[in-house]
């Protein structure tokens, strides 16, 4: 059986290397589509104002 | 609709806010006593108060006790705002003392010397469980007012919260798994290269996750309600979360360029290190332009004043550290001044003005009423905005010239500077420009505090307590509930879309972000573990004996690593100058430290690397300068250890930390494990008699010194034996 060292041993350090930037680059550009458009911009100025409220009460 | 009342809980704010300010004065004075020490020798007071103990109290006190409580007031001011929730009063005092005790203790700890020997995680391991469990209580804490929130969006300022929760908790459990070999003496269970990485992988993210994520939650909050508008770019800070948790925890590596970290880690904490810089001048620009339209307000108001220059610093330390992560220009940077000039604006500049804009804001809020004096606390903005650059300035000088000094050739190809000493005192002024400018910022403190006591005597007789209506448990809502006048209640979004379902499910949102940490660990721990050409082994390389492992347990007791390193970097500089008898010494090798547990590569030169040491001077000279440095070296700035002349071995521990080596895999013979205080002995009784022999005091065969000098003896003697065994087989 093959052991955890020599799986881990098939891909070389440096292409852990390359492989760690094409994930980086994955979730970066996830988010920026998700969130780069004018399409959510009034949802993200409603949720910026939240602290802007958030201590109207009575003070007893 | 129904509403409920929420009364929100500013008496545990009001307790970590004076935390805040007490333990940062305890910190930031011994921090001055620190580098007082290092222009004045004199004042390490021996043995509980020299600079190897001290500092590692100096560096936990700012950053768990002062930052840590600046952290925790932040968070429950404004959790239960942007939560409408409360906290579990019991939980919130359980928090609050119990990590006041875990500060008691490190204090009380450290100038004993019980310490494990990493920097940033001396704490030993009782006090690490005690850590442990009231972390946990706080995370309980803050995910049940998630839980009990009545505002279905969680703000920016929580990401970051929950990222901070959750990982540090994941890097204080890794880097301190430990085998006990005492009540207050541990082993790690990392040796050498593993050890390094893991260190350096905590140490780095201890400044991402304590000292950078809680600190921008703090800004994304408390920014916009001192300037009374909406961060600039709510996009922008979604995209400046996300790029920021999965990039700062690849860059701990840049800490270990050129050792005997193999390479590729190390490329790739550089190049995550270099790409680091976008996310943090993201989130820098979106806070500086939060202020649009309102600078002229920065004249007048200290709590601004200390909101932009903290983030200018912030600015300019997150420039900083990605070129300093650059390899060429580590290899002049690395071990000098420069990183504490590095680390000092990020912590003084960055955290401290921060934490001081975010309790002026609070201050007048919390003890309800009107800040003492506006002229002090602009007086206090000004004295410590100069003693800032004095002491930044001071480090830079510092830094820059030790390293050049390090490595410069005379015409003939001889090192200009071969005698260390030379490149510690040419930095004497510059540690008293330092003190100063130390003494300058604590002086601003001072003034602060007493603003601030002033402000809390003028309190009402009786806090006003804040209740606010909110609506149901949004667990319990369905659509969104219309806005009440005058009330909190907003407008839910009906139909959230992905990034806000997560929202709404903290959980998945918390177990994403715990991905995101994890993903980019495993990529850089897995290989490095489990790829054996990472530590290649060298047969010559042996376990320490018992007396040697006593005698390093001795130099990771008076905390030696604060400034001296054990690994020679592969530059000529180096292997000329910690060379012997006219020839260069071996740089480091990967191999050499496999039973080093803890290793003690260091991460400062005040004083010279030792991985060459042994041999190169004999048993009495090290005796002397244990003693008293200035007795053999003129100019040195290292505390003298007399009592180590003393102080007797306790030889009956010895036989535990033996064994505990043994568990952790280090193979030691039979005869070790069995007889190991005997050995010690035998090998204390040979040291003595060289001694003796060479002129030195008679009776010394019990003592402290004998094990160190036994230590400091055997440093590189393997990668030698490895050597001349080369030699011979050519």
């Amino acid at each position: 059986m093959m052991r955890l060292s020599e799986l881990v041993s098939a891909l070389t350090p440096s292409q852990y290397t390359e492989l760690s930037l094409v994930l980086f680059l994955a979730v970066f550009a996830g988010v920026l589509v998700r969130h780069g458009g004018k399409r959510r911009a009034a949802e993200h100025s409603a949720c910026a104002q939240l602290p802007l409220a958030d201590d109207d009460g009575v003070r007893r | 609709m129904s509403k409920e009342m929420v009364r929100y809980d500013d008496a545990i704010v009001r307790k970590f806010v004076t935390a805040t300010l007490v333990w940062g004065a305890v910190g930031m004075l011994v921090g001055l006593w620190c580098a007082l020490e290092l222009a004045v020798p004199q004042l390490n007071v021996a043995p509980y108060f020299t600079f190897g103990r001290l500092r590692p109290l100096h560096t936990n006190a700012v950053i768990f006790a002062f930052a840590g409580n600046a952290i925790f007031a932040a968070v429950y001011y404004s959790s239960q705002r942007l939560l409408k929730a409360r906290p579990i009063d019991r939980l919130s005092a359980i928090h609050f003392w119990g990590w006041q005790a875990i500060i008691v203790a490190a204090a009380i700890t450290l100038p004993l010397g019980f310490t494990q020997g990493k920097e940033y995680a001396e704490l030993e391991w009782p006090i690490d469980l005690a850590i442990a469990v009231i972390w946990v209580t706080f995370a309980v804490n803050f995910f049940a007012m998630v839980r009990n929130r009545r505002e279905k969006h969680l703000y920016v300022a929580l990401w970051f919260y929950i990222a901070s929760i959750v990982t540090v908790a994941i890097l204080h459990i890794f880097n301190n798994l430990v085998i006990p070999a005492g009540l207050f003496k541990s082993y790690s269970i990392y040796a050498g290269v593993e050890d390094a990485f893991m260190q350096w992988w905590y140490g780095h993210n201890a400044v991402a996750f304590v000292l950078t994520t809680p600190f921008l939650g703090l800004m994304y909050y408390f920014l916009p309600k001192a300037v009374e508008r909406p961060v600039f770019s709510y996009r922008l800070s979604i995209l400046h979360f996300w790029s920021l948790v999965f990039i700062y925890i690849w860059a701990g590596p840049h800490h270990l360029h050129y050792t005997a970290l193999p390479q590729w880690a190390s490329t790739l904490g550089m190049i995550f290190s270099v790409m680091l810089w976008m996310p943090s001048w993201g989130g820098m620009i979106n806070g500086l332009l939060t202020l649009r339209g309102a600078w002229n307000r920065v004249a007048e108001d200290p709590v601004l004043k200390f909101f932009v220059v903290g983030l200018t610093f912030y600015g300019m330390s997150t420039f900083e550290g990605p070129m300093l992560s650059i390899k060429s220009v580590n290899a002049l940077s690395h071990y000098t001044d420069w990183n504490i000039a590095h680390v000092h604006g990020g912590a003084l500049g960055w955290v401290g003005f921060m934490t001081f804009g975010m309790i002026y804001w609070l201050v007048p809020r919390l003890f309800q009423a009107p800040l003492h004096s506006k002229k002090l606390a602009t007086t206090h903005f000004w004295i410590a905005t100069i003693g800032i650059v004095l002491y930044v300035l001071s480090m830079w000088v510092a830094g820059i010239t030790q390293g050049l000094m390090w490595r410069a050739f005379d015409d003939a190809g001889h090192l200009q500077y071969p005698d260390f000493l030379e490149t510690v005192t040419r930095l004497a002024p510059m540690y008293w420009v330092r003190a100063l400018g130390g003494s300058l910022y604590i002086a601003g403190l001072g003034v602060g505090a007493y603003n601030i006591f002033k402000t809390w005597k003028a309190r009402p007789a009786r806090y006003a307590e804040l209740d606010v209506a909110v609506p149901p448990m949004v667990r319990t809502v369905a659509p969104a509930p219309a806005p009440a006048p005058g009330g909190i209640e907003r407008a839910v979004a009906s139909k959230p879309h992905w990034h806000r379902r997560w929202e709404g499910l903290p959980a998945l949102f918390t177990t994403l972000t715990v991905v995101a940490v994890l993903v980019a660990s495993a990529f850089e721990i897995v290989p490095t573990f489990l790829i054996g050409d990472n530590v290649p082994r060298i047969k010559t390389v042996k376990p320490y004996t018992p007396l040697e492992l006593y005698g390093r347990d001795i130099y990771l007791r008076e905390g030696c690593f604060n400034c001296h390193s054990q690994m020679i970097r592969p530059f000529i500089d180096e292997t000329v100058r910690y060379g012997q008898n006219g020839k260069p010494a071996e740089y480091s090798k990967p191999g050499e430290s496999v039973y080093d547990h803890p290793f003690q590569w260091g991460s400062k030169r005040t004083g010279p690397d030792l991985a060459r040491e042994g041999g190169k001077r004999d048993e009495l000279w090290h005796l002397r300068h244990l003693e008293n440095p200035r007795s053999t070296s003129m100019g040195s700035v290292m505390p003298g250890y007399p009592r180590l002349l003393s102080d007797d071995i306790p030889w009956d521990v010895i036989q535990t930390r033996v064994d505990v080596m043994a568990m952790l895999n280090v193979p030691y013979d039979a005869q070790a494990l069995a007889h190991a205080d005997a050995l010690a002995r035998q090998q204390a009784a040979q040291v003595a008699k060289t001694l003796e022999a060479g002129g030195g005091p008679k009776g010394m065969a019990d003592k402290e010194v004998i094990a160190l000098i036994a230590y400091l003896q055997r440093l590189g003697r393997d990668i030698q034996l490895a050597q001349d065994a080369a030699a011979g087989a050519q």
